[in-house]
């Protein structure tokens, strides 16, 4: 099944930006129902943000973040049919919005300020809004049905005749006639599109490969150079993004960080993210990346014409919890990434060193992060962990299992 | 302690100081920052250190809250470079959402530490092997800081104690799990070595940390050092090193409702008629070990005292589905260990970023089983006084509080946190207990754990001690404010003697010594 993860950027009108933020913290209050963006409407729509960024040399712009079932055509032309007038609110004060035009134009605006991401992490890969929600709801009906101990007798029941009298328990409500039905997260064809992705890289890689030596010796020379700046950030910035984040159990992360100057570190980061999202697309499949089990949506997009990598995620847990995971779990990757833009602490060959530098890392982090103006989620409650678990509950309901295997999913309620 | 320099770190880093079972927590606010300097600078000279044992003299440690290293005349340029933590302190609305800080222990209902008690300043420790020993120390300490209003207690001491067999209030050997500092002479060698030994900068500032570089703590400009105290800070331009040797400690008084613990259990393990046996069993689901220490991990079937202090052990190889010791335990949420189905040696690494050095200790008189007269019994107060060590709280005591004791989804559990400490929110909690073939569910867990005061404090190396003692060399620290000296006034009054806790008859506990 399709899912797009993708931002609509604009930059905001001059003289706009204050009455687009009092707009947009409207919305905050509940957008889920806002009168003019009602997100929960969107019945495709996992997640989504909207980020104000004033950038010092380009200005203050609008990030719309949508993470959703089915394809951009699909999000852009549901957000222009159920929440015309939320579009107007919002952007209505960004550069060339066609006000008062057709719903035609409008559409054509939209799609043309769509940013692909150079890299994203789907955590419910293939698993749709109405399906994450069917298997919390099928969870927790088989819980309230072991928790009525209708199998008390007694004898223990055998592991398989406790599978079956929760079948039968289930196939005997019709609310969960999908779950015997339900589609694969991915279908071989969606796999091998990627696979074939990967191959196609290859004679890319290859060609690269002559180029690696001087890439690799100019690298060191600016690793040598380049500034870090890891001094801790204004308390005050760090307060204000803190204030806002731990309610319920998921959080947002966004920020807009400069790319380091030259064509060398543009390419390098285009490179790496090319890399990490083949990578993505062939392992990431099960809620899980690179050891890290609290994504549900992350991304990266080189905008500005290479001026600025956006990265936006919904993550479970606490920042510092995130950020641990980063630096624990997944430095090299990160590091790959983010040394490409200024300030970062000190790497060695690309991938060493940098986000290990746990606290420097962090007050880097937390400098460069940009407030979220409105977040939503459609799932607040159901942790990527516990969808995981959820999926895994369903998939495991019917066909066979061995003994183990029925032990197994036992243990996962 | 050959690792880091032990005659200029105080002793509680060192040692939980087992041979002094009497101790006094006093909660002081400066009334006269010259005054407070000068005492400061007459008790440097007693402060333990970590060289050697002290083996009959009493014990004194000494910790500030960043307003108090204001009050004490330490200027802005020094007090920015503390971490954001000690600096908002323990009572923000994020930091009592994270810490689970709400009803009943919200900081509004605190006696100290809260929005609307005296500032505290200053936590002085004192523990001595007599009770008597205690109270003439105490006397001591407390005619000196009193004199000339230079600092005065604003809250009740607390007295802690140790239980028999070193048990915390619902009867459970405690402090078993604890961090080692590598290179520190007290390292557990061979595989053991895997579960406690952490960098020594994890707890003491200016060493290297887990991440391989030296824990961030405060500085000071070089200039504002006469004397020369404090070493220099590398690569830094004119900055001396205020960090080095100290460490940041956590306070906060949990008072523990042991009657509601014994019902639920008694009541979870099926009603009042049940044996011992299965109630036993229960509460020790809930903590994780045995009364005696025995981790569940381990002996999941019954007590072991022979493996009471064992903490050389994981739970990916044998336990990894939770159906010794369950997922949700306390003692499993508080260092999940290995616990990981695809990488535990990883998670176990990661794990260690997060250890708290505990040095709390129990206060109020323990509760009988049977209860002696039970209406008077239950209505006392009794807790646990929690003090942790962190290099970077953060990352260790707000981290553990919140992504595992307080995470409704921790370990792939939903809906339920600690269930000894945890907030169960309105409905009462649940517990789930793995087993086969399928898991069990506890409902109805209230909270037994409330939180009466609590704050964050810098607790200095000697050097560092030294330094704020002869902060008067200075010029300009801020005057003191108007305002304290006559919430200070209008307190010596009200609140003399300023020992109605333990005049009350706390003493702490019946102590094995």
């Amino acid at each position: 099944m399709r899912q797009t993860v993708m931002t609509i950027i604009a930059g905001v009108k001059p003289g706009h930006a204050d009455e687009l933020a009092s707009v947009i913290k409207t919305i905050a209050a509940n957008p889920a129902g806002n009168e003019d963006l009602p997100l929960a409407a969107l019945p495709m729509l996992h997640f989504a943000s909207l980020v104000l960024h004033d950038d010092p040399e380009l200005g203050p712009r609008l990030v719309f973040e949508t993470n959703s079932d089915g394809s951009a055509g699909d999000l852009v032309s549901a957000l222009v049919a159920t929440a015309r007038s939320g579009v107007e609110a919002v952007f209505g004060h960004c550069v060339g919005y066609p006000a008062d035009a057709g719903d035609r134009a409008v559409l054509s605006y939209l799609h043309g300020h769509v940013v692909r991401p150079g890299a994203y992490h789907i955590g419910a890969t293939g698993r749709s809004l109405a399906r994450v929600r069917q298997e919390g709801r099928l969870r927790d009906a088989i819980q309230g049905f072991l928790d009525a101990g209708h199998m008390a007798g007694t004898t223990p029941p055998t592991r398989a005749e406790l599978r079956a009298s929760i079948q039968a328990f289930v196939r005997d409500n019709p609310e969960f006639d999908w779950a015997e039905t339900c589609p694969p997260r991915e279908t071989m064809l969606e796999r091998a599109r990627y696979y074939a992705r990967a191959v196609a890289s290859l004679p890319a890689a290859i060609l690269l490969l002559p180029a690696a030596p001087v890439a690799l010796i100019t690298l060191v020379v600016k690793e040598l150079t380049d500034r870090p700046r890891t001094d801790a950030p204004d308390p005050a910035h760090v307060r204000a993004l803190s204030d806002a984040e731990d309610f319920g159990v998921a959080n947002h992360l966004a920020s807009v960080i400069p790319v380091k100057p030259g064509p060398f570190r543009l390419t390098t980061l285009r490179v790496v993210l090319y890399a990490l999202n083949l990578i993505a697309r062939l392992r990431a499949n099960k809620g899980e990346l690179g050891g890290i089990t609290s994504i549900h949506f992350a991304h990266w997009s080189v905008i500005d014409g290479g001026r600025r990598l956006l990265f936006l995620s919904n993550y479970d847990g606490s920042w510092e919890s995130y950020l641990n995971d980063f630096i624990d779990k997944a430095a090299i990757g990160l590091t790959a990434v983010w040394s490409n833009t200024v300030g970062f602490p000190r790497t060695r060959f690309l991938v060493f060193r940098g986000a290990r530098d746990g606290p420097r890392f962090k007050h880097w982090a937390r400098a460069n992060q940009t407030p979220t103006a409105a977040w939503y989620r459609a799932y607040d409650g159901l942790t990527m962990a516990t969808i995981e678990n959820n999926s895994a509950i369903r998939e495991g309901l019917f066909g066979s299992l061995d003994d183990d295997g029925i032990r197994q999913w036992l243990q996962r309620f | 302690m050959a690792g880091i320099e032990t005659t200029k770190v105080q002793g509680l880093l060192a040692s939980a100081y087992g041979h002094m079972p009497h101790s006094a927590y006093l909660l002081l606010g400066v009334g006269d920052p010259a005054g407070a300097r000068r005492w400061l600078g007459s008790i440097v000279a007693d402060v333990t250190t970590a060289a050697g044992k002290q083996e009959v003299r009493p014990c004194l440690n000494v910790a500030f809250t960043w307003a108090g290293l204001r009050a004490l005349g330490l200027g802005d340029d020094a007090l920015r470079t503390f971490p954001r933590a000690l600096q908002e302190g323990m009572v923000t609305e994020y930091r009592s959402r994270i810490l689970g800080d709400t009803g009943d222990s919200a900081p509004s209902q605190w006696r100290w530490g809260g929005p609307h008690t005296d500032e505290v300043h200053v936590l002085l420790m004192v523990f001595a092997r007599t009770e008597d020993g205690l109270e003439r120390e105490c006397q001591r300490h407390r005619a000196a800081f009193n004199a000339g209003g230079a600092l005065h207690e604003v809250a009740d001491s607390v007295l802690g104690g140790i239980l028999d067999g070193g048990r915390e209030h619902f009867g459970f050997a405690d402090g078993i799990s604890q961090p080692a500092l590598r290179g520190c002479g007290n390292e557990p060698e061979g595989p053991a070595a895997q579960w406690a030994v952490v960098e020594p900068g994890e707890f003491v500032l200016g060493y290297r940390d887990n991440y391989g570089r030296p824990a961030e703590g405060p500085s000071v400009a070089t200039g504002s050092d006469s004397t020369a105290v404090l070493p220099r800070l590398p690569r830094a331009r004119q900055r001396s090193d205020l960090g080095r040797n100290g460490s940041y400690l956590v306070l906060r008084q949990l008072a523990q409702d042991v009657p509601a613990f014994h019902s639920f259990v008694a009541q979870a393990a099926g009603g009042n008629e049940v044996d011992p046996e299965r109630r036993q069993r229960v509460a020790a689901e809930l903590v994780g070990r045995w009364p005696s220490g025995a981790p569940l991990a381990l002996t999941p079937d019954k007590d072991n005292p022979d493996l009471g202090r064992r903490n050389d052990f994981g739970y990916h190889q044998f336990d990894q589905d939770g159906i010794g010791c369950p997922l949700g335990a306390h003692i499993r949420r508080a260092n999940p260990r290995d616990s990981s189905r695809k990488h535990p040696a990883e998670t176990l690494r990661s794990v260690n970023n997060h250890r708290l050095l505990r040095r709390g200790r129990p206060y109020g008189l323990p509760i009988a089983d049977p209860p002696r007269s039970p209406g008077e019994e239950e209505t006392a107060e009794r807790g646990l006084l929690f003090l942790c060590l962190n290099g970077d709280i953060e990352r260790q005591f707000e981290f553990v509080q919140h992504t595992w004791l307080n995470n409704p989804e921790f370990a792939g559990l939903a809906g339920e946190v600690d269930p000894l400490l945890g907030d169960p929110g309105p409905g009462g909690g649940r517990f789930t207990e793995q087993r086969e073939p399928v898991r069990r569910r506890l409902h109805g867990l209230s909270r037994f754990v409330a939180v009466k005061g609590g704050a964050y404090f810098f607790m200095p190396g000697i050097p560092a001690l030294r330094y704020l003692a002869q902060l008067q060399t200075l010029a300009g620290p801020p005057p003191p404010r108007q305002r304290k000296e006559e919430t200070w006034n209008s307190h010596s009054e009200s609140r003399s003697p300023s020992r109605r806790f333990s005049s009350s008859g706390a003493p702490p506990s019946a102590s094995n010594g």
